[in-house]
């Protein structure tokens, strides 16, 4: 599997993992019925490419705007094969999208952050729009 | 000395040697090794209840957090979108208001404006007056046009409101912004001059008259020329406008009396 897209709904966001690439997106809001089966499938697909590439670089870009605690979560499960990665020597940089003024999420970004020692972890404002 | 049974030496040798004792040392210390293996088997076991309490009680969090949110978000859902209805209808109500401002303010116009010439109705025209002669020196013009029946009767209506027309035109061109001309009614109008003496006054209405005097009515066939007399009053410290108005319309008939097409201003031209 080299591309997952999953069209943002009112509750998960929109999904983008081309692992082709090596640009793995998710934009929108994120508290989904069953975060298990929404996020159990990308987890999977992660760990599957992880182990089987080559190390290339990967770029992963969060932009929620809102997320509840089983996203919080489903978040972790995502960045820790990332940093493991990261510390085996795979170059990847987590981008954590936040729009300008909204403070929650930002400090949010601060809070995962703080779990990456070799990964790059780039806290970026987006503007007003 | 003691005598000993056999028995007793047979244990004290056991006491003493066996020739199974390293074999007897590693039984004892597994036997050491077994109980502590057990503690430790004991521990992990605790430790794994202990880890799957805390897991159960973390799930239960993270549920009760989730459906938490969920209502919190919902709520916030409904506040963007009540938000958005207000402003709906706020931007909904100023356009309203705009839209009547513009015609109250059209209205108004219409109210304060004569149809026909442009010039000031009379109750425009009275309440600028009533704030001018309140505010200190000021004059006041009667202006009336000379023969008007005459032109209505022998050109026609059509005429006659050209005539009009014209007039006006002519006494707006020639006053200042802040003067206050009107139409009081028929041929008929007047003009209020703040901060103007009876001299200065008197050459304002010295200027309309032979403006008036040069301007041609066109008609059908030529043009038709027009006269006007003005009775004019300075204002007196004290008098009302009602008094003034009095005092205007006497010189405006002095000025008619007198022959037409001129100024009459009692201040200046002698009682």
């Amino acid at each position: 599997m080299s591309r997952i897209q999953i069209a943002a709904t009112e509750r998960s966001p929109q999904v983008d993992f081309d692992f082709a690439t090596g640009r793995l997106c998710l934009r929108g809001e994120s508290y989904p019925e069953d975060a298990a089966a929404f996020f159990g499938p990308l987890l999977q697909a992660l760990r599957g490419h992880l182990g089987a590439s080559e190390p290339e670089p990967i770029t992963f870009e969060v932009a929620l705007a809102y997320f509840n605690s089983s996203s919080a979560k489903a978040l972790m499960n995502l960045f820790m094969p990332l940093e493991d990665a990261a510390a085996e020597g795979r170059p990847v940089t987590i981008r954590w999208l936040y729009a300008a003024g909204d403070e929650t999420i930002a400090e949010a970004g601060e809070d995962f952050a703080a779990d990456f020692d070799h990964a790059r972890f780039e806290l970026v404002a987006e503007g007003h729009s | 000395m003691p005598q000993r049974s056999a028995t007793g030496l047979k244990h004290a040798v056991e006491d003493n040697f066996s020739l199974f004792d390293a074999e007897e040392a590693i039984i004892g210390r597994t036997e050491v090794m077994l109980s502590r293996l057990s503690e430790v088997a004991e521990g992990v076991q605790e430790l794994a209840g202990a880890y799957r309490r805390g897991t159960r009680e973390q799930r239960r969090l993270v549920r009760m957090s989730d459906r938490m949110q969920l209502e919190l978000q919902r709520v916030n859902q409904r506040m963007a979108e009540q938000q958005r209805e207000l402003q709906a209808l706020n931007e909904a109500l100023s356009g309203e208001i705009e839209h009547r401002t513009r015609l109250e303010a059209e209205l108004r116009r219409l109210a304060d404006t004569d149809h026909l010439t442009g010039a000031l109705t009379r109750r425009r025209l009275l309440e600028i007056g009533e704030r001018i002669w309140a505010s200190g020196p000021a004059c006041l013009l009667m202006l009336d046009l000379d023969h008007f029946k005459h032109i209505n009767d022998g050109h026609g209506h059509a005429a006659g409101d050209a005539a009009l027309v014209i007039f006006a035109s002519v006494c707006q061109t020639s006053l200042r912004p802040c003067d206050a001309f009107g139409r009081m009614g028929g041929e008929e109008f007047a003009a209020f001059l703040p901060e103007t003496d009876a001299a200065a006054g008197r050459a304002v209405a010295e200027t309309l008259r032979r403006a008036a005097a040069e301007a041609a009515v066109p008609l059908e066939m030529g043009s038709l020329s027009i006269s006007v007399s003005v009775g004019l009053a300075a204002s007196r410290a004290g008098e009302t406008l009602a008094a003034a108005l009095r005092r205007a319309d006497a010189a405006l008939y002095a000025a008619k009396a007198g022959g037409r097409n001129r100024v009459w201003c009692p201040e200046t031209d002698g009682a």
